[in-house]
């Protein structure tokens, strides 16, 4: 087990190392001078290079790339260009932003969807297993920006219900920052529902259907217990897989929901990072989020491992 | 009795005019020979550093009976003490307010784009940030006067090319320290002299030298004579929001962001970068802002949705300005007061005229021929525009010729012939834009008005980043659209797209007779000279069409039903001193 761990904790380090080189090249790539994007198409040339000269854009791309490797690797990910401000600071309190928004929806999704998913298998063809499987799917569907409008308008602007911005005033308790926080999650708990139920339902009818449940059966063991001890502990696998790949969208890839629910989270200031060619603030965020994800993929491989022996055991089982 | 006073009139009208410049009788004798209106007249007297009750007093006393009329609300509103209160000549936002000031206002603005910097601002989003702590010497309102704010008074040399300002006394900033001509000095040396890495627009009218005469006065000396220098200087010129001298000694990108330094009418509280702002009232103000609110609210909305279901849910009071598509919800809305004022924001379409096709002038004009300009405005604005007549010179500009030329109306038939005598059948060419308002839809649908004469024309929209970095100067043989934001002078339209050695020609227009026209036109004091000029750049533009202006579009504002006293400019500036929720 400890050798898997450092194993995978060394890939993972490759990955942020090569995921470093090609943020870099990436934002290499991006059209437009550095200056002339912050100062705009009005500012005379004399003051494009003096920015330019103080960013220290001007200079060879291996120099700017290993001093800015230099400083990631103590913590220190520079200046934003256009925000003027610590690349650690911004992309601290974002990600926090976006934790907040992505632990609400993961807490609400994955027990909802499992749920879902098991009483879908277990009803196979009946009504239930009808209103999961097509239901969730059809909420899977439709983009955000259509469900999120649909939300704002219902419980936010006709209702008045919710709120319907995910940014609570300034010093708000934590029961205020939840309410605002609602719509959102929701609109991604219809993204995810039907995706982790389905994964669900479909592990559990094929455990349902394997022979170690029929053995169980025939040996005459309650339902309720070879349920529980034989098919959901098999089921539940590819499911957590599924559950932990969603980190990484739930915490780097809710732009729209973000934008929509004016919040400002990682997604978001990426976003704005790349459209104004910001290469600290844009590398240094995607890095921090590589490394969210990694750790997340980390876990789940630990979580999976421990539930299935084969993986803990270097494949040899 | 009115035989009393008007001797007493005449006496002190000739007192003043012993007293005034050449160039102040000058356009005096203009407005009393009824070559001006009374509109004009204040504007242009504004300009050159004439006071408002002195504008006033000749208006009234040389008033001719055409010179009475105004189409706008004439005249700036204020008296001279407090600054910024030029007000937009619409319904509904004007009111003005006999609060006592409590309570706060909440506002939802354009997220900046970038760190809130005097220096490296060039967006909407800072410049109404800047101008809430900030302020000019001088305010451009949005019926084009010059209202004295930090500057009390100026006046230029007979020559046009030395001009004087002399700063209010009893200005403080929020610290304390009193405002003297070392910190005029300092921005404007910092801004327009290279030595900071600004966005300052130049528009080669950069001052040559800038000296502080005593605690009260400085002198800007220019390297070529301009009559419209005060609004270089001016809230128009963005980046001169007057700060301290001492804010340049440790100057960073971004340093302006930890006090938000200014004799403004707010002091910042709170500012969370992207998300929100709050102000409270400046105790301290120099003028009269008794009727301010307490505080000021802001949250940011990169999405216009985002500002439409906050003032639909009632978390707004006011959103100062709104896209006519992204407010659409609300424009129809018994629930919303919709305000608009004319600016002269406009769009260029822009041909290369260096390269076939588009070298002869028959071609451009046959796809300005195309064109119906109040379909375009009332499908991609909902209404909010003046149709343009292919140059930039806004029809409420003082110097705006109205004679000529006839606007160019859609005719096919004309176009037609003109590309048969162009010798050109059916042809392709690129016509490249960026992605800004409704840019990318007025390209679709010049694409579908010139396909009516045969001319197919292929899109490509990229970002504003690759758009101006990658095509805009580079057109080669093609089309394309750029936006130009609005201004209280002609003067930048005219020059860097146009001039033959212009900075920003994306036509590639080379033409001599229009360059000597512009620098007759930027140097002449006398607004009657300057008509006529503009006459003939009118006439020349419409005829060349190295670009096609199809519209200039309206500044729409929206305030919740019992909200009053917003005041906004073309720019985007806004002001909020008498605000209030009732």
């Amino acid at each position: 087990m400890g050798r898997f761990i450092v194993r995978r904790i060394g890939l993972a380090l490759i990955t942020l190392a090569l995921l470093s080189v090609l943020v870099f090249i990436g934002t290499q790539l991006l059209p437009g001078d550095v200056g002339r994007r912050v100062l705009g198409p009005f500012a005379t040339q004399e003051s494009v290079d003096i920015l330019n000269a103080r960013l220290g854009t001007d200079r060879p791309l291996l120099v700017q790339y290993t001093d800015w490797i230099g400083g990631a690797v103590t913590g220190d990910l520079g200046d934003s260009i256009t925000l003027a401000r610590p690349v650690t600071e911004l992309v601290g309190r974002a990600l926090l932003n976006s934790a907040k928004l992505g632990a609400l929806a993961f807490v609400i999704v994955v027990p909802l969807s499992i749920l879902g998913g098991i009483l879908a298998a277990l009803r196979r063809g009946k009504l239930v297993d009808r209103i999961v499987t097509v239901g969730g799917l059809s909420a899977t569907v439709i983009p955000e920006f259509v469900s999120g409008i649909i939300l704002i308008l219902v419980f936010a602007v006709t209702l008045g219900w919710l709120p319907g911005t995910a940014s609570a005033p300034r010093g708000s308790g934590f029961l205020t920052q939840l309410r605002h926080l609602i719509l959102p999650a929701m609109c991604l708990v219809l993204v995810l529902f039907g995706y982790i139920a389905r994964i669900t339902r479909a592990g559990v009818i094929e455990a349902l259907e394997a022979d170690y449940t029929r053995t169980a059966i025939l040996k005459g063991l309650p339902r309720s217990i070879v349920i529980r001890r034989e098919v959901l502990r098999n089921a539940l696998l590819p499911t957590i897989a599924v559950v932990a790949s969603q980190v990484g969208y739930l915490i780097g890839g809710l732009v729209i929901v973000e934008t929509l629910f004016s919040y400002q989270g990682i997604g978001q200031l990426l976003v704005g990072a790349a459209r104004n060619a910001d290469f600290p603030l844009l590398a240094g965020g995607v890095l921090v989020v590589g490394a969210v994800f990694q750790v997340s993929m980390l876990l789940a491989d630990l979580s999976y491992s421990w539930l299935n022996p084969r993986i803990r055991l270097g494949g040899s089982g | 009795m009115k035989a009393k006073k008007s001797v007493r009139d005449r006496l002190r009208l000739d007192a003043i005019r012993r007293r005034a410049t050449p160039i102040e009788n000058h356009i005096i004798d203009e407005y009393a020979a009824g070559k001006i209106t009374r509109r004009d007249f204040i504007r242009r007297g504004t300009i050159i550093g004439m006071s408002v009750s002195v504008l006033g007093f000749v208006a009234t006393a040389c008033a001719t009976d055409e010179g009475a009329t105004t189409t706008l609300a004439g005249g700036p509103t204020t008296t001279g003490g407090s600054g910024t209160t030029g007000g937009p000549t619409t319904t509904g936002a004007t009111g003005t307010s006999g609060s006592t000031g409590a309570g706060a206002i909440r506002a939802a603005m354009i997220t900046p784009a970038g760190a809130i910097d005097p220096v490296l601002t060039n967006d909407e989003g800072r410049l109404a940030i800047l101008g809430q702590t900030g302020q000019y010497l001088a305010f451009s309102d949005a019926e084009l006067n010059l209202i004295p704010v930090l500057a009390e008074s100026w006046e230029p040399n007979d020559t046009l090319d030395v001009w004087t300002f002399n700063l209010r006394q009893g200005v403080t900033y929020h610290d304390g320290s009193p405002m003297v001509a070392d910190d005029v000095v300092a921005v404007f040396t910092n801004i327009a002299s290279g030595n900071a890495a600004s966005a300052y627009e130049t528009f080669g009218v950069t001052p040559e030298n800038i000296v502080a005469i005593d605690e009260a006065t400085v002198e800007f000396t220019l390297a070529q004579p301009n009559g419209s220098f005060p609004f270089f200087v001016s809230s128009d010129n963005y980046n001169g929001i007057i700060v301290p001298a001492s804010f340049w000694d440790s100057y960073a990108e971004g340093s302006y962001e930890t006090e938000f330094p200014g004799t403004g009418i707010w002091q910042i509280e709170n500012h969370e970068p992207g998300v929100s702002a709050s102000f409270v009232k400046n105790q301290n103000y120099w003028g009269d802002n008794a009727a301010q609110p307490e505080q000021l609210e802001v949250i940011f909305f990169a999405d216009e949705a985002v500002a439409v279901t906050a003032f639909q849910e009632g978390r707004v009071d006011v959103i100062p300005h709104i896209s006519s598509s992204g407010g659409q919800a609300l424009l129809e809305s018994p629930d919303a007061t919709v305000a608009s004022i004319p600016t002269a924001q406009h769009r260029q379409v822009y041909f290369d005229t260096s390269a076939p096709p588009f070298n002869d002038k028959r071609v451009r004009q046959a796809v300005a021929l195309t064109l119906n300009r109040q379909v375009l405005i009332d499908g991609l604005l909902a209404g909010f525009g003046t149709v343009g007549n292919d140059h930039p010179i806004w029809e409420f500009f003082p110097m705006f010729s109205q004679d000529t030329p006839a606007q160019r109306a859609e005719d096919l038939a004309a176009a037609q012939g003109l590309l048969d005598a162009a010798g050109l059948g059916a042809f392709e060419a690129p016509l490249h834009t960026l992605v800004f308002a409704e840019v990318e839809d007025l390209a679709q649908l010049i694409a579908a008005s010139a396909a009516q004469v045969g001319i197919t024309l292929n899109l490509g929209v990229f970002d504003s980043g690759t758009y101006y970095n990658d095509y805009w100067l580079a057109a080669a043989g093609s089309m394309g659209i750029v936006n130009y934001g609005h201004r209280g002078v002609p003067n930048v339209y005219l020059a860097a797209p146009l001039l033959s050695d212009g900075t920003w020609n994306a036509s590639h227009w080379v033409n001599e007779t229009y360059d000597d026209l512009y620098n007759q036109f930027a140097s002449a004091p006398d607004l009657d000279i300057q008509r006529q000029l503009s006459g003939e750049l009118q006439t020349l533009l419409n005829d060349e069409v190295p670009f096609i202006v199809p519209y200039f579009v309206d500044h729409i504002s929206i305030t919740q039903p019992n909200f009053s006293g917003l005041v906004v400019t073309g720019m985007g500036h806004v002001d909020l001193v008498n605000a209030s929720v009732s």
